[in-house]
């Protein structure tokens, strides 16, 4: 036995040592192969992207070349969507490179803000005007810069020399130097400088204190100890103020200009999801237009409504002379429960209302309607003044329509017949979700 | 009689002596242990020692001194103390690793949920409103020109969000992260406008902590 004892401690402990060994050898082996495998993946995704902004900065620089040669508007609504296209692509490859945003930043914005020109001028060829020498100029500046990084991203791909991720895994950052000049596009789109730069239009100019703005939002709700949070600086400086008690959370923002309510968020009772009856959504509409009355807000219309997380989300719009104002945007919440607003979100609101100045619609009601398509059947017009941009507005036929049960809203320019938009209106569990 | 039971108990280590060994092996991809490498276990490294179990290298190797810090960790949390990282521990540190987490099958409700899930790998915890907050910036950005045009481009772009870094982005969201991201959806911009935030507490970023501060909400500051 003690023979047999030692023997298996002889040969028996060391076997299990090698059989471990050999274990550890492969699991070690196998994991590194795996770590080594799932790098090479990632570097062929992101040689895969480089290579395709590669591209579409090559076919970007060409398309904008081609819009020289263009005379005919089909032909320069084609080209102009190639633009977009190619913009669009070549945004998504940029945003798979590991460049920082402080490098990317700027290549990213001449990328969108390219397309988001294409569209605008595309709309304008399209609406049988022709390009202006400006419009021609900023083109050719495109069209230069599009060539020059064009150029300097090409000499990667061609001999494959694709800028090394340093160790953080990013590219190395750009020399300040070395940053292209994007040229400067004045238009108005949803990208422009003029769009993202925009200031609030429906704020007073004298300002209030803290010590005024914390009285205002005490005297909204009376009932609740409301304490300050600090301020918001930005586009609407607001003071902030929040209570947390029995009756859940609450937050209201006041803004510095004027001393108005730009929102307060409550916490809903209940969790009520489903869509309401008829007799219930007319109570949680009529206690939102209440409340709508009971803080100052004019004439205003109600849209579509969503449902969620106990409660209902109603938008209105507000109306002028019977014009919608779509860019005058409040939001109500209504707490499905108690059938108590809890929330209302004013910063659409605050940020474009003013009085407008409406020219006579050229087109009539009658126009409008035959410009909608055969398809449709016209169940109801209004006009609408709706937001092309944060700085562009457009007077509009607000066409309600069905087809085979399904709704639209088509917009029609009250001036050209343009359609300016094209809305379906799906009804969902959560309500109507216009898409 | 004895000789055929010390020969069987011998029989037996030697059996569990390789089982023990192959363990790592056949179990490499369901739990974290010792002798685990890999991102996930920086991850488990990286978290511990944010929380202060551990004062180890963050390496990426399962040592002693990791199986340790999970002890620790697992004992301090009132969760089975084994030294392993498996799917409840790996849950407690919010982490989601390569297949130890399983994710519960996701609804077909595309950018909110992924919105949802933004928010919860990077703000629960925070107050409702600076949840609201962290899906109103993705969104913004999403309005910018300055980032892709998407909500899935604007969360997966390279190092913008850290969930998505370490794998917190596959958590499940609760529902007030769901809300959340419906409110911000809805329009609920509590931060008016901003496009980025961080934590002061956790960046020693010098780029973002350049940028003017717009508001601060929680543990987050906000700025543009």
């Amino acid at each position: 036995m003690i023979r047999l004892s030692k023997k298996i401690w002889l040969f028996g402990f060391p076997a299990i040592l090698l059989v471990g060994l050999a274990v550890m050898t492969v699991t070690f082996f196998r994991q590194r192969e795996t770590i080594a495998e799932q790098r090479r993946v990632i570097e062929a995704q992101t040689e895969s992207a480089y290579r395709a902004l590669s591209n579409d900065l090559n076919d970007l620089s060409v398309a904008l070349g081609k819009l020289d040669a263009a005379s005919t508007p089909a032909s320069l609504s084609k080209r102009f969507a190639e633009i977009r296209r190619l913009t669009a692509g070549a945004t998504r490859a940029l945003s798979l490179l590991p460049v920082s945003y402080a490098d990317d930043s700027g290549l990213m914005q001449f990328l969108t803000r390219t397309g988001d020109y294409a569209d605008t001028l595309m709309d304008r060829v399209l609406s049988g005007q022709m390009l202006t020498g400006g419009q021609l100029e900023s083109l050719g500046a495109l069209r230069t810069c599009c060539a020059d990084l064009s150029a300097s991203y090409d000499g990667g791909c061609v001999d494959g020399s694709f800028p090394a991720a340093g160790e953080d895994g990013f590219y190395a950052e750009a020399d300040e130097e070395n940053l292209a000049n994007y040229p400067t596009l004045l238009y108005d789109g949803p990208f422009s400088e003029s769009s993202e730069q925009a200031e609030p239009l429906g704020l007073p100019d004298e300002t209030v204190g803290e010590a005024e703005a914390a009285r205002i939002a005490q005297d909204l709700f009376p009932d609740r100890t409301l304490a300050f949070d600090g301020k918001t600086e930005s586009t609407i400086v607001t003071y902030d103020f929040s209570a947390a008690d029995e009756k859940g959370e609450l937050c209201v923002s006041i803004t510095e200009r004027g001393g108005l309510l730009l929102y307060f968020m409550g916490t809903p009772a209940g969790a009520n999801s489903d869509p309401p009856g008829d007799e219930e959504s007319e109570r949680l509409h009529a206690a939102a237009s209440a409340c709508l009355e009971q803080l100052g807000f004019g004439r205003m219309e109600p849209s579509y409504a969503q449902y969620y997380a106990g409660t209902v989300v109603i938008n209105y719009a507000a109306v002028q002379s019977g014009v919608i104002l779509y860019a005058d945007l409040v939001k109500v919440y209504v707490d499905r429960e108690t059938e108590r607003v809890i929330g209302l979100d004013a910063t659409n609101y605050r940020f474009c209302h003013r009085p407008r100045t409406f020219d006579r619609p050229i087109l009539t009601e009658a126009d409008a309607k035959n410009t909608v398509s055969d398809t449709l059947t016209v169940e109801h017009t209004a006009l609408a003044l709706i937001p092309k941009s944060r700085t562009l507005e457009v007077l509009c036929y607000e066409c309600k329509c069905t087809a085979n049960g399904t709704f639209f809203l088509v917009y029609v320019n009250a001036e050209t017949g343009a359609e300016e938009e094209i809305f379906e209106v799906i009804n969902s569990e959560e309500g109507d979700l216009v898409v | 009689m004895i000789r055929s039971a010390v020969k069987k108990s011998k029989a037996a280590i030697l059996v569990l002596a390789i089982l023990c060994m192959l363990i790592p092996l056949l179990s490499a991809e369901a739990a974290l242990r010792r002798g685990s490498t890999g991102d996930d276990v920086t991850a488990v490294q990286k978290r511990l020692k944010q929380w202060g179990y551990y004062s180890g290298a963050v390496d990426g190797v399962y040592g002693y001194a990791t199986e340790r810090a999970v002890r620790w960790f697992q004992q301090k949390n009132g969760l089975t103390v084994d030294g392993v990282v498996g799917e409840k521990t790996a849950a407690a540190m919010g982490l989601s690793l390569s297949s130890a987490v399983s994710g519960a099958s996701k609804p077909a409700n595309g950018d909110t949920y992924l919105l949802a899930q933004c928010i919860y790998s990077e703000a629960r915890g925070e107050p409702y409103k600076g949840q609201v907050a962290v899906g109103a910036v993705v969104l913004n950005r999403v309005k910018s020109s300055s980032f892709p045009n998407s909500i899935s481009g604007v969360i997966y772009q390279k190092g913008a969000f850290s969930a998505v870094d370490d794998g917190q982005i596959n958590l499940t969201p609760n529902e007030t992260a769901i809300k959340a991201a419906k409110d911000a959806l809805n329009g609920w911009d509590p931060t008016g406008g901003c496009l980025f935030y961080y934590n002061p507490a956790k960046t020693s970023n010098r780029w973002i902590r350049s940028r003017p501060i717009v508001l601060r909400i929680g543990s987050h500051v906000f700025c543009k």
